[in-house]
């Protein structure tokens, strides 16, 4: 369960987030839209303990983002939008060498397993000559190595094919419905946010994605 | 520990033709570099032949004398040859110790010792013979001398207690173990300062330790490529932090490292006859581990990679020409001697801990390792 409470963030003197408060349940996937510039990404990076807000107060699952950051980062799992990946490894050497850093151990099986689950099958090839799709689900499957129930996706799918979003939204469908994982997920693909997430939370000034998403019928709150 | 090490070798497989190329560099270059030196150095010297016919004690320490000589290169060979070689002009000069040297100097006869032979491109005969006339003299003084005190003893009726030859090598350890010939520069108005042993102009560990510090800034190069901005926000999610990680390959580094050292030191003691005691590899140790500590520590702070580099090759430098390693600044640490001590290249060729760089290097690195960041990144 996630509570979130006034949160704010200022960089400087600019207000990038104002009085966000929401709350997230397991099991759920929600979206997060809105106009480059909104505060979407930042919104995910002080959920995910990579910076800390200028007011407000998060509790993750009775955990406080202020007292018990290291505890939280055990259960949250972080997709940054750049790929962040050992170019120079295979996917195997990859995963092989996070789950070696990682709270959670895991056989070499389980691993490639982690990889399958998300059609990622190129297990012994370098990630030098993988595609953007598979570079990206390799990029989702070491966040998840830890097994995380708290999932934060910063444009996990920008920039792959048709297929490889269908297989990422499928995978993270299963995480939440069947494990019971919470997923927030950013994308400017409306048609990938209707189809994956349960909820959809619009942020930043600009009416746009809210309506849009009214107009198709989609529930949807504004944030600030 | 164990993670890591699974880690570093998961990298080294990867990485190791770099690696192993920044571990031997050193190695490798200052093999080159002193061959190199060695074989100017044995052309800029002057060619001569000597032909030995007689094999006695005196006509032995007279070649000695001469091969000992610096700027010789001795061929020694048959007269024929010697002369043919001089002809060719491929010997500056040709020095012949005929039979009877020994029985002309016992006798006295300090005259035509020895046969010497130039040609038109005889440039430096008239040192060379000068310097082999020396060692001849002094061999002829030393028989007189020899000979004068035999004479006191039995003018005074004394017991012989000493004989000849007895009276001979005496003479010759007090010239060796003597310094004969002695001189000691003090300036106006200022006191004697202590003998100095003056570093020789080139020397195989202050070559060594020139690519040692470049090579392991080098080295340390993965502090930098593995806590790259994309990478940073990954070591947030990890059991092993990135801190904990960095601390496991620096252990590991630095192991790989010291055993490299260690054959390092081995192999200069067969090639450069370099020392190998106890004392000379704690001081190979202390040096490497405070170069080692620098380029990890350097490596914490900086953001982009060419600024790292181009401080290492600063650093490398700056320590060379401050420790006196190959060009011995004599002008500027005699005006100055504490900035000598600033090097640990310094410490190294002296046989030394560099304390201080070593204290200040372990503070920091402590300092790193203890201090608490901000919870978020």
């Amino acid at each position: 369960m996630l509570n979130v409470t006034g949160l704010q963030k200022k960089y400087k003197e600019k207000t990038v987030l104002e009085n966000v408060s929401f709350q997230m349940k397991p099991g759920e996937i929600v979206g997060l839209v809105g106009e480059n510039g909104a505060g979407k990404s930042t919104l995910l990076q002080l959920l995910a303990t990579v910076m800390q807000p200028t007011q407000g107060d998060i509790q993750l699952d009775g955990l406080s983002y202020v007292n018990d950051v290291k505890e939280i980062r055990r259960i949250i799992g972080y997709v940054p939008q750049d790929i962040s990946i050992w170019e120079e490894f295979t996917v195997e050497e990859n995963m092989l060498f996070f789950e070696q850093l990682s709270w959670k151990k895991r056989t070499k099986e389980e691993c490639r397993q982690l990889c399958l689950d998300m059609q990622l099958t190129h297990w012994k090839e370098g990630v030098q000559s993988l595609s953007g799709g598979m570079k990206r689900k390799l990029n989702l499957a070491i966040s998840l190595l830890h097994d995380p129930t708290f999932l934060l996706l910063d444009e996990p799918t920008v920039g792959i094919d048709l297929k490889s979003k269908m297989e990422i939204g499928s995978y993270l469908n299963s995480l939440a419905k069947n494990e019971g994982k919470m997923i927030m997920y950013t994308s400017h693909d409306m048609d990938e946010i209707t189809t994956v997430c349960d909820r959809v939370y619009a942020i930043g000034k600009d009416p746009f994605y809210m309506n849009l998403l009214m107009e198709n019928k989609i529930s949807v709150e504004q944030l600030k | 520990m164990k993670n890591v090490v699974f880690i570093r070798w998961m990298r080294l497989k990867k990485e190791w033709r770099s690696q192993l190329c920044w571990i031997i560099i050193p190695i490798v270059m200052t093999v080159l570099i002193m061959q190199g030196v060695e074989t100017w150095q044995e052309e800029t010297r002057v060619p001569i032949a000597l032909v030995v016919e007689e094999q006695t004690e005196m006509a032995a320490h007279l070649v000695d004398n001469i091969a000992n000589t610096e700027l010789l290169h001795i061929q020694f060979m048959s007269l024929d040859g010697a002369l043919h070689k001089l002809e060719q002009h491929e010997l500056d000069s040709v020095f012949v110790i005929r039979e009877g040297y020994e029985n002309n100097i016992l006798e006295n006869r300090r005259n035509q010792l020895i046969e010497a032979y130039s040609s038109n491109r005889s440039f430096a005969y008239q040192s060379v013979v000068e310097t082999i006339t020396s060692y001849a003299q002094q061999d002829a003084a030393r028989s007189k001398a020899a000979f004068v005190i035999k004479q006191l003893f039995l003018e005074y009726g004394m017991e012989d207690e000493w004989n000849y030859e007895e009276i001979i090598a005496s003479s010759r350890e007090r010239q060796r173990s003597g310094a004969l010939l002695q001189s000691s520069f003090t300036y106006y108005e200022k006191s004697k300062t202590a003998e100095e042993h003056a570093l020789p102009l080139l020397k195989a560990w202050g070559v060594w330790a020139f690519f040692a510090v470049i090579t392991t800034f080098f080295l340390f190069d993965w502090m930098l490529k593995e806590n790259r901005p994309s990478m940073r926000q990954r070591w947030l999610f990890t059991e092993i932090s990135f801190k904990k990680y960095a601390c496991g390959s620096l252990l590991y580094f630095t192991v790989i490292i010291f055993l490299m050292d260690l054959v390092t030191a081995f192999l200069f003691s067969s090639l450069f006859r370099e020392a190998l005691t106890i004392r000379v590899l704690i001081s190979l140790f202390a040096f490497r581990l405070t170069i080692i500590l620098l380029a990890f520590l350097l490596a914490s702070v900086y953001k982009q990679l060419f600024m790292y580099y181009i401080s290492g090759l600063g650093i490398a430098l700056l320590f060379i020409v401050i420790g006196g390693s190959i060009i011995p600044v004599d002008g500027l640490t005699g005006k100055w001697p504490w900035i000598e001590e600033l090097s640990p290249v310094h410490s190294l060729l002296k046989g030394t801990i560099p304390l201080i760089w070593l204290f200040v290097m372990i503070v920091l690195l402590t300092v790193w390792i203890h201090k608490g960041g901000k919870a978020n990144a």
